[in-house]
């Protein structure tokens, strides 16, 4: 009996072993991911337009358009901005920060593009225009972004065409 | 689709309770061999819910793990509808890989994870600029590796996509 006792135990220390390299052998599977595109006012760092310049375009891009070929446009209205002049846009579009997870992020906006577009947060006061402005965005919170163009050096017919760019980072600005 | 159970015979089991107990704490084995397939994830979701773990809020557990950025997320806190075309969202720690000892009984795991859409690209821990259609990573014992995403949604239209991320693991070194 001693023996069988014995054998037994050797073959349950073999399946032991064997047991134990082999608890987690193979695993595959495929996961799914759904994002939902959505357009730029409603998306989790949104860019909102606060002037009728500023719109969300069929493909959900918001577009500074000061043009007759802006949606908003109507017959009467300017239709431009003029050679030779700085004009300044207050509260043009809103950048805000609807992440889920409740953090601050700095959002850096620039411009490439025909001439010089600069930017600046909030109200307008002399020499604030900057062209890659950093704003640190709380969570929930919306910041109007204003723009300057200098239109000097144009002449009547001349567009400016260009792109904007934003680009935001975990963490307040300077840090 | 194929299972593999691995059968211990009950009079092997008495006697190894008897001679080697603590071996028995673990839970018996089952070695899954499994088909990917997004229909049949209900299924295969044992072997991943060992070593996988959602890291909310953009991806959580419904069965198994879910990376969701849409309104239809049990997370949507009410804002932030999703992403926008023509934009790079890049979020670390959208989800873990864990190597929990006493559930693998696996010292060392091998994981691959392979995405084939564009839109989609992963990199591990922090990011630091660079990103890949396949990582692959080795997670020993007791600790866990972060597994970020990078969203390209450049091209895309309007509306919900459906993309699918391939997780492979294995007890081993890679």
């Amino acid at each position: 009996m001693n023996k069988v006792i014995a054998i037994l135990m050797l073959v349950a220390g073999i399946i032991v072993v064997t047991a134990s390299s082999a608890d987690f052998a193979y695993f595959e599977a495929d996961r799914e991911v759904k994002i939902a595109i959505v357009p730029d006012d409603l998306e989790l760092i949104d860019l909102v337009p606060m002037q009728p310049y500023a719109y969300i375009n069929d493909n959900g891009m918001l577009v500074l358009d000061l043009s007759e070929y802006n949606g908003n446009w109507q017959e009467g209205y300017g239709m431009g901005v003029s050679p030779d002049s700085i004009y300044v846009f207050e509260r043009v579009f809103g950048v805000s920060n609807h992440l889920w997870e409740n953090v601050t992020i700095c959002m850096q906006v620039s411009y490439d593009g025909d001439e010089e577009l600069t930017f600046f947060m909030g109200d307008y006061t002399e020499g604030v225009g900057t062209d890659e402005l950093d704003i640190t965005i709380q969570p929930g919170e919306v910041v109007p972004v204003g723009i300057i163009i200098d239109s000097s050096g144009l002449v009547d017919g001349d567009a400016i065409d260009g792109q904007l760019s934003f680009y935001a980072e975990l963490g307040s600005c300077g840090e | 689709m194929m299972k593999i159970i691995r059968f211990i015979p009950p009079v092997l089991v008495v006697i190894m309770l008897i001679f080697i107990g603590s071996y028995l704490e673990r839970p018996l084995l089952v070695v899954y061999a499994v088909e990917d397939s997004v229909e049949n994830s209900e299924e295969n979701s044992v072997g991943g819910n060992l070593i996988e773990k959602p890291v909310n809020p953009y991806s959580y557990r419904d069965g198994f793990l879910k990376i969701d950025i849409s309104k239809d997320s049990p997370l949507y806190p009410g804002y932030g509808e999703g992403l926008s075309p023509d934009s790079i969202y890049v979020f670390e720690d959208i989800f873990e890989i864990e190597n929990n000892v006493s559930e693998t009984g696996a010292d060392i795991i091998c994981v691959t994870i392979t995405s084939d859409s564009p839109e989609i690209a992963l990199f591990i821990n922090s990011f630091e600029g660079i990103w890949f259609d396949e990582i692959e990573f080795t997670v020993e014992s007791n600790s866990s590796v972060k597994v970020g995403m990078v969203f390209n949604t450049g091209g895309l239209e309007l509306g919900d996509i459906y993309r699918v991320i391939g997780i492979k693991a294995y007890g081993g070194v890679c």
